[in-house]
């Protein structure tokens, strides 16, 4: 916990206390402006921040009052007093990306006034984004030193160069200095109880965010690395994970939050069967106990050679971490209080029974804390949950796969979207790209994402962890540089979340990561769920249709489909209602067999209907043959790219249902609409599909094939 | 001491001028066990005032000093005696002729943070 002052304590503890925040932003020139007293005004209009044990880098959204009178924070506005490098006098915008933010709260008497050592520094960040749009201006970063590590990368390309540790073990402490010492400017890490116990022997971490790697080396020594607030200052700590922990921090009563907000007891992330492969050989940790109540959850982990872990006794201490953060979750709560600064991560709180959820105290380490700051509006939501722990869903991810089993997840999910057979934007287009993550496998935890061309990797990949939920999606855009999150909704039309498409096949590719590597056995056919990758020209972005399939529009046969080429698809969706519109796209995984059903209306048609298929494209990168077929025999031969019209081999009868093989022979395939048109017409109009699958014979049919694939054995 | 001074300038307002709800910028909420809650970090106080009638070269002087931007120098008989700064929002008011010069009358809200 924090530590507070006598006149701290003794507020934080009373029912009433009033809530002072500042906040500072560093000018073109480097000092510091107090937005709260800004050429006399006070721009200050609130301030979200907040942290989580799996989450640890700070993260915060400062609100601001745009503009006051001709005092304007609008950082174009050069004739505003407040855009004024303060050593030069020249026009230099105060609220910038890449600015430092410092925030401060006090909480003091209702009457009283902040003094010096009342103030608290609760962010010490630097701003990642600035939402300029609206009256309320709005500042999104990260904590400072956090958003320096996961910024940063080990860029080493040479293996052989990219060596840390040393044999027979380096202190832990040292190893992750050594790290930020080459990638993160030499930021000195902060370890309270150095020298630990913990060595790295010689190994090569993969080029990777700096704080992957450095958390990695954390967690393995039962440890944990994240930004801490200690003596008015925040540092990277490297700090110990008290498991046993009962000295309590702080006690909450009913009389103390508005409400317990969220109780839960979940399975999902139990674990109490550890089956531990290192070089010393198998070892298997079993909690008896958890087992009993929860059923049987194993946690199969696979070290590589060269882990940190490399004796009996790291190995125990890892099992023995892994048992107490896993095996028994007790439950996870959040109640909502009145703003309520101490908090850090793995204090331990006792709960007072309320009459409601619990009739005796528990005590519970804090997990997390979302503070958000109003001016009407001043509170604290805590989470916390069973003991300290180093992490949680952490332990989930695959981190010591293997090198071989990363390439089958790689070929497992791929995806290939039209390039060079694009209809339109061959060579030329620029395309933005939202990729939509459903529930691909109750196993994957997070996701690798990567924009390749001809088979070589492009820009840096871009990882994300899956938000918690029954449907957890995620925004990836493209840039011209690189691959970048887009968590705040924003529709993305500026030009910089675009990419200019070559000549080269492009190849966007998703590797799911699983919880542990025998959960992984994925594959597009039962594993695959509920992927969508809306793939977006910039023209449909000016028309503002992307992302809504709902209100893609269908083209006159002959014409292309759209502007450029919109898709949404979500192969294997089975049960699920047919989404989409006239663009939607089918990408298959590599060895999925689909088989749409169309039905015809009995009356409108009759005959032998043209199907036509637009612009169905194969990875160029393999020769396969592309074989459609129909339920009474295949058609072969059919051109790979550009439209296909191909006619059914006997007469459609009134009432009868066609299955429309469409056989992939193990490649990549997309498809980008699938149009039937009546015997003799050459036109279509518009139509819809209905949720029966049946479709107005006079307009074009797609969309169709994407929510009604089958894999081949279902079918 | 005057009814009210703004920025050194005696404002000559009328009687019937009045507090309105203060706007308290802070957070209160009923605890699960029932009790009170709340936090507290300014009280905004909020006074709508009406001047006499004033012929235009009255008018010019306290309109300059009502209408000048950023927090003002405020006190008087009108006003706790906390409040040393304010904040003026100007809401119009009529005029007509009375005789040979038209006058003019200004209807304003004053803000002052007080504890």
């Amino acid at each position: 916990m924090i530590s507070l002052n006598g006149q701290q304590q003794t507020t934080l503890e009373g029912s009433h206390y009033s809530v002072h925040l500042r906040i500072e932003v560093e000018d073109a020139a480097g000092n510091w402006v107090d937005l709260t007293s800004a050429q006399g005004v006070d721009f200050v209009n609130g301030l979200d921040y907040g942290f989580s044990v799996d989450q640890p880098i700070p993260r915060f959204t400062a609100y601001l009052q745009r503009k006051h009178g001709d005092l304007s924070l609008e950082p174009l506005d050069e004739d505003s007093l407040l855009n004024r490098n303060s050593s030069t006098g020249d026009y230099g915008a105060l609220v910038d990306i890449g600015r430092r933010v410092r925030c401060w709260t006090a909480t003091v008497g209702l009457t009283d006034t902040p003094g010096a050592n009342d103030w608290i520094l609760v962010v010490d960040g630097r701003a990642d984004r600035v939402e300029l749009a609206g009256e309320e201006m709005l500042v999104i970063g990260r904590d400072r030193i956090g958003a320096l590590v996961q910024d940063r990368w080990i860029e080493e390309p040479d293996e052989e160069l990219r060596v840390y540790g040393t044999d027979p073990g380096q202190l832990s402490e040292l190893t992750i200095q050594a790290i930020l010492d080459d990638w993160a400017d030499g930021e000195v890490l902060y370890t309270p109880d150095a020298p630990t116990s913990a060595f790295v022997p010689t190994y090569k971490p993969p080029q990777q965010p700096v704080y992957q790697a450095t958390s990695e080396i954390a967690r393995k020594a039962n440890r944990a690395l994240w930004p801490q607030y200690e003596n008015g200052a925040w540092r990277m700590a490297y700090v110990p994970v008290d498991r046993t922990k009962t000295a309590i921090d702080w006690t909450f009563g009913p009389e103390d939050y508005r409400d317990v907000t969220r109780l839960d007891v979940d399975v999902t992330y139990v674990r109490n069967a550890f089956i531990f492969t290192w070089a010393g050989g198998t070892s298997t940790l079993e909690n008896n106990t958890s087992i009993a109540r929860y059923g049987r959850h194993p946690l199969i982990i696979t070290e590589p050679a060269d882990s940190p872990i490399d004796t009996e006794a790291e190995k125990d201490a890892f099992l023995a971490a892994l048992n107490s953060d896993l095996a028994d979750p007790i439950a996870e709560q959040e109640i909502e209080t009145l703003y309520w600064p101490a908090g850090q991560l793995n204090d331990l709180y006792r709960f007072l029974p309320n009459g409601v959820h619990y009739t005796v105290a528990q005590d519970w380490a804090a997990t997390g804390f979302q503070h958000s700051l109003r001016r009407d509006h001043h509170r604290t939501r805590i989470s916390a949950r069973g003991k300290p722990a180093g992490a949680y869903l952490a332990h989930h991810q695959n981190i010591t796969v293997t090198d071989d089993a990363l390439t089958l997840l790689i070929n497992d999910a791929k995806w290939t979207p039209p390039g060079p057979a694009l209809p339109v934007y061959a060579g030329t287009g620029r395309f933005r790209m939202d990729l939509t993550l459903g529930k691909i496998g109750a196993a994957v935890r997070s996701v690798k994402v990567e924009l390749l061309l001809d088979g070589v990797a492009a820009q840096q990949p871009y990882y994300q962890t899956l938000p918690d939920g029954d449907d957890p999606k995620i925004r990836v855009r493209i840039s011209e540089t690189g691959l970048f999150s887009d968590p705040f909704g924003n529709d993305g039309h500026g030009s910089e979340y675009y990419v200019t498409i070559g000549t080269g096949d492009w190849t966007v590719r998703v590797t799911p990561y699983s919880r542990s590597v025998t959960d992984l056995g994925l594959n597009s056919t039962t594993d695959l769920r509920n992927l969508g990758i809306n793939w977006t020209t910039e023209d449909q972005l000016t028309e503002g249709e992307a992302g809504n399939p709902g209100e893609a529009r269908s083209a006159p046969l002959g014409e292309p489909v759209a502007e450029g080429w919109g898709s949404t698809f979500e192969p294997h969706r089975p049960g699920g209602p047919p989404v989409g519109g006239p663009d939607e796209m089918f990408i298959a995984g590599t060895t999925l067999i689909g088989r749409p059903a169309l039905d015809f209306d009995q009356e409108a048609i009759t005959g032998r209907p043209q199907i036509r298929m637009r612009a169905p494209y194969v990875n160029s990168a393999v020769s396969g043959v592309w074989t459609p077929e129909y339920v009474n025999g295949p058609v072969q031969g059919v051109d790979l790219f550009g439209d296909t019209t191909i006619l059914p081999p006997a007469d459609i009868l009134p009432g009868e249902t066609l299955h429309l093989h469409i056989r992939t022979n193990g490649h990549d395939f997309s498809l980008g609409g699938l149009f039937v048109v009546p015997e003799g017409l050459r036109v279509g109009r518009s139509g819809k599909c209905h949720a029966n699958f049946v479709c107005d014979p006079w307009g074009e049919v797609s969309g169709l094939i994407l929510s009604n694939m089958l894999p081949e054995a279902a079918a | 001491m005057p009814a009210l001074t703004v920025n050194g300038v005696d404002i000559p307002v009328t009687p019937d001028s009045s507090e309105d709800e203060p706007l308290v910028v802070g957070d209160r909420f009923n605890a699960f066990a029932g009790n009170l809650r709340l936090s507290e970090t300014a009280r905004v106080r909020k006074f709508s005032f009406v001047t006499n009638r004033m012929d235009p070269t009255q008018y010019a002087t306290v309109y300059a000093a009502l209408a000048t931007f950023g927090p003002l120098a405020c006190s008087g008989d009108a006003l706790p005696a906390s409040v040393t700064s304010c904040a003026i929002t100007l809401q119009g008011g009529p005029f007509g002729n009375d005789g040979a010069e038209i006058d003019r009358v200004i209807r304003f809200q004053l803000e002052a943070v007080s504890p």
